[in-house]
């Protein structure tokens, strides 16, 4: 009898054990479930039929002084009109998220440019040292006439200065 | 983004160099910028040397002094050792036969962009147009010795085609050759021209007069410079109005300097936005006979 229930415990031990790694596949963690929220983000956006297209450009500088690591990412964001139409600066860039693999960085922008009637930057700076020549997806979330919205720029490599 | 308040002239210059819109047509003249973010990358690297000027400034003072069409290569040369689209692989590359130099080829890089190699030749040029019509010699240097149409031929005919010599072929293969042109075109004050034949219609350009005319410039501004080499490459920034000569004494130190050297002098005119000047306008004063006799 003992040895039955010796048997049912071991069962039931391993049966847990199963319905807990089963749950673990089953429910991704939030950082997974918003790495992919993000990546489903659009690279093109209509609104109010002005389109808005996303460009980046990401860096990081090993040029003495800097030391042998080099330095923290730099990233520049360009949310531009396609067709140049003037959107009246008001685009607010909010913040960036740089995605490699299941790595998230993300940052409100340092800084912002809003001087082109069709066109607004921002520079994030101290990211994380990744690559260099690696490819990351990079998200811009902005809002626009009080809605907020995110575009996609997916395969953005991290160049680099020797 | 096209204007960045930085404080270092060197770097203000570097700015111009890379942002001014090319002065030729050509298909193979290059595009600095791949993309507007690259244009927002460089405007921070500017910004963070800006923030550090020593560095920038021992590297030209360790140059010394350079004619301007040399210092303009080194602006070049500066900036594309920072930029993470190009990998600068060889500058002002000599190519021999036997031992005699046969020709240089200004820059080969990489664009790692586009992950091509290419051969850049770069030139900083000032023509004045001296007849409305459209064949490139009627663009005449300030000396009156050069002229579009034979740099156009130094470009394209002798130039570009070095990257297809058998040295340069073996040692970086599948190069493309790119025209890295900039500068000023001056036209006529207040009367006709048109667009000589490959230059670009979005090209940087300016008016050029005689000094008996000069007086009539004098309510098109307040702030004057007159620009000596090399402050002809544009872009300067001044905080400050004592940095200027009013029209009166730009007539009167113009004047005297025509007197004194019979060359002709670029000038600039400056706008106040918040609280920066900046070049609005470029003339060229030249002596009364000029073209038939001039100094440089």
């Amino acid at each position: 009898m003992q040895r039955i229930k010796n048997y049912l415990f071991l069962g039931l031990l391993i049966s847990t054990l199963f319905a807990c790694e089963k749950k673990d596949e089953a429910q991704p963690s939030i950082q997974e479930n918003q790495i992919s929220a993000l990546l489903a983000s659009p690279e093109m956006l209509n609104v109010n039929n002005y389109l808005f297209v996303i460009d980046s450009d990401i860096w990081r500088d090993f040029m003495p002084p800097a030391d042998s690591s080099g330095r923290a990412l730099i990233a520049t964001v360009v949310i531009s009109e396609r067709n140049h139409r003037t959107f009246n600066n008001s685009i607010q860039l909010e913040k960036v998220y740089l995605i490699n693999k299941n790595e998230l960085w993300s940052k409100s922008f340092d800084s912002t440019d809003s001087s082109s009637p069709y066109q607004v930057s921002g520079i994030a700076r101290n990211g994380p040292k990744w690559g260099p020549n690696i490819k990351v997806d990079l998200v811009c979330e902005f809002s626009y006439q009080g809605e907020r919205y995110r575009l996609l720029a997916t395969d953005q490599e991290i160049y680099a200065t020797y | 983004m096209n204007f960045i308040a930085l404080k270092n002239l060197h770097l203000q210059r570097i700015w111009w160099a890379i942002t001014s819109p090319s002065l030729l047509a050509h298909p193979q003249q290059t595009q600095y910028f791949h993309s507007p973010a690259h244009l927002a990358a460089l405007a921070e690297i500017l910004r963070q040397e800006d923030q550090n000027p020593a560095l920038v400034n021992a590297h030209f003072e360790n140059l010394g002094h350079l004619p301007m069409g040399r210092y303009f290569e080194q602006l070049l040369f500066f900036i594309l050792q920072r930029d993470p689209h190009y990998e600068v692989l060889a500058e002002n590359r000599q190519l021999f036969e036997g031992k005699i130099t046969i020709g240089e080829l200004d820059l080969i890089l990489r664009n790692n962009h586009s992950g091509k190699l290419e051969h850049w030749e770069i030139a900083l040029k000032f023509y004045l147009q001296v007849k409305n019509n459209p064949a490139p010699q009627h663009m005449l240097g300030p000396s009156t010795q050069d002229n579009l149409e034979k740099k156009l031929l130094k470009l394209i005919g002798a130039q570009l085609p070095l990257s297809q010599k058998d040295e340069i072929r073996q040692e970086f293969p599948q190069l493309e050759a790119k025209l890295f042109v900039k500068g000023i075109f001056f036209y006529p004050w207040q009367k006709p021209f048109c667009i000589s034949a490959g230059v670009s219609p979005t090209h940087l350009s300016g008016e050029w007069l005689k000094l008996s005319a000069l007086s009539k410039l004098q309510t098109t501004g307040d702030y004057w410079r007159i620009k000596n080499k090399p402050a002809w490459i544009g872009g300067e920034i001044y905080t400050k109005p004592e940095a200027f000569l009013s029209f009166k004494e730009l007539m009167r130190d113009c004047t005297k300097l025509m007197q004194e050297t019979e060359r002709p002098q670029l000038i600039a005119l400056y706008t106040k936005s918040e609280a920066l000047y900046t070049e609005e306008k470029y003339f060229v004063i030249v002596g009364d006979g000029w073209p038939k006799s001039n100094k440089v």
